[in-house]
């Protein structure tokens, strides 16, 4: 089905994550877009960065839905990877030490 | 209706990226309205993300703690994310996972944070060497 009929048909109401990944792809609308995550989520274009953020997150949960989906790791070895801690919360949480 | 919050003395929680502390008696806090508030018991220093889930716990948080949804901040959880499925084998565990990776991408970072602590207590529990990360 082409995915200009997905967009009229389905804005009413929430669309599946690949559809709503192919609206976005597609350059049809966002707005009153909601797409279902599982276990009851709706994401929306709700945040600063609007569309491009919605498809990020949609992308971002398709591809761990694909981490998820390949069963359990045969070996149990991670990257060494750096805490990454931004200034603002690091501001916060020294603030929030116990004191005395 | 509204949260009602009760603090022992000094304790400190975070309301909306204030940092908040109790005075030297007990007090109680009513939040008439939604907030993003994170008690003592539940906020992690740097130093304490030492295992995978641990970071998952701390990139949720850093989340929660700004407000931020999307950009850096997403693409750092979800590694932190995917770094627990590539290491974790246990069934419930993985479909956890996938839940808060659900709960993140709709912005519903207090569930998704409620879901990793369930995971760093379970991993307490089961005696998991803080020191290895």
């Amino acid at each position: 089905m082409p995915v200009s009929r997905l967009v009229s048909r389905d804005c009413e109401r929430p669309v599946a994550l690949a559809a709503g990944i192919a609206i976005l792809e597609s350059g049809g609308p966002c707005q009153g877009l909601e797409v279902t995550l599982g276990g009851g989520c709706i994401a929306r274009a709700d945040g600063p960065l609007g569309r491009a953020g919605l498809l990020q997150r949609l992308v971002g949960h398709r591809l761990l839905l694909a981490f998820a989906a390949d069963g359990p790791p045969e070996c149990a070895v991670l990257p060494a990877r750096e805490l990454e801690i931004d200034p603002g919360t690091k501001e916060i949480l020294d603030l929030a030490r116990p004191v005395g | 209706m509204p949260l009602k919050l009760t603090l022992k003395p000094g304790e400190t929680f975070i309301l909306n990226g204030a940092v908040v502390r109790n005075g030297d008696r007990r007090g109680v806090l009513l939040l008439e309205n939604q907030v993003r508030i994170l008690r003592e018991k539940d906020i992690m220093q740097p130093e304490e993300a030492t295992t995978p889930v641990r970071r998952a716990y701390f990139s949720i948080m850093q989340m929660y703690l700004s407000g931020e949804t999307e950009g850096k901040a997403y693409d750092r959880t979800m590694r932190a994310l995917a770094d627990l499925l590539a290491i974790i084998p246990f069934p419930e565990a993985r479909a956890a996972i996938a839940d808060m990776s659900a709960q993140v991408s709709a912005g519903d970072l207090y569930k998704a944070l409620s879901g990793c602590r369930k995971l760093v207590q379970r991993e307490d529990a089961a005696g998991v060497n803080r020191e290895a990360s």
